[in-house]
């Protein structure tokens, strides 16, 4: 079930411009500067637009708090899943394998 | 709905970090990665973003009962998703062309996989859209807009993590 916001269009031609704006930095960025740093400025951007799309498109900050826990509990579980991987592949061998390099 | 995307974080998430942790481990997919045009994948963001836009007018009107807008701002959500759709096509249709297909390395494998389940979900959110359509346009079931904007917000969402990591991480 999801709650019944009252959309306020206004505000969300503003939260649709803003994010456009952070769209054209993040290919401003890569163009003028490039490398890992424009890696890094678009990955922060994206964790922005994340939580402005997440809370005012999807409303997330008006939601049961079930559901940013449910969401947050499928987060948990991906980190789970790969934090007790993550050093066994930077490795080139493990016990019963080497890395394949395509 | 929520469960349904607490499911898709996990299946898109999982691709998403096995390619990052893959990439990290594989510096030399830069000769790769300086394949994919990043232009492209920032006109495909803005276009998903502002069917966003859309598909929350289509909510407001659906609040007020207002069938006409709410199937109007469906309908031009649902062109959006398949400009999308075409952009992303020609996108495929140049990198093969240009020899880069799924077999040809490893990169491309996680890029036409990515990209490809990503368009799968544009494709089943373009389906979902239109069925919802159908019963506002006969002035029932107007909350199903709502749940059907959370799924199509969450597709944009995967599109906005994809764009830094496919087309700007290079």
């Amino acid at each position: 079930m999801t709650i019944e916001a009252e959309v306020n269009v206004k505000k969300m031609f503003q939260v649709w411009a803003l994010l456009v704006t952070l769209i054209v930095l993040a290919l401003v960025t890569f163009l003028t500067v490039g490398g890992a740093v424009s890696a890094q400025v678009a990955l922060t951007l994206t964790v922005v637009e994340w939580v402005i799309v997440g809370g005012w498109f999807m409303h997330l900050n008006a939601e049961p708090k079930w559901v940013v826990l449910l969401l947050g509990l499928a987060v948990l579980c991906l980190v789970f899943l790969f934090a007790f991987s993550y050093f066994d592949v930077l490795n080139d061998t493990g016990v019963n394998w080497i890395r394949f390099n395509p | 709905m929520w469960l349904l995307l607490s499911g898709e974080i996990v299946i898109f998430g999982g691709l998403l970090v096995s390619y990052m942790m893959t990439r990290v481990a594989h510096p030399e997919w830069a000769e790769q990665t300086h394949h994919t045009n990043t232009l492209i994948g920032g006109v495909n963001a803005i276009i998903l973003l502002t069917s966003d836009l859309f598909v929350v007018m289509a909510h407001a009107a659906a609040q007020k009962k207002d069938k006409d807008n709410a199937v109007k701002y469906i309908y031009l959500t649902i062109a959006l998703g398949l400009l999308f759709l075409c952009i992303k096509a020609f996108e495929w249709t140049t990198d093969i062309s240009e020899g880069f297909t799924l077999t040809s390395h490893l990169f491309w494998t996680y890029y036409y996989l990515t990209t490809g389940i990503h368009g799968a979900h544009i494709v089943v959110g373009i389906i979902a859209l239109f069925a919802v359509s159908l019963g506002v346009k006969k002035g029932m079931n107007y909350q199903r807009v709502e749940i059907a904007g959370i799924y199509w917000h969450f597709v944009d969402m995967v599109w906005l993590i994809v764009f830094p990591l496919y087309y700007i991480a290079k």
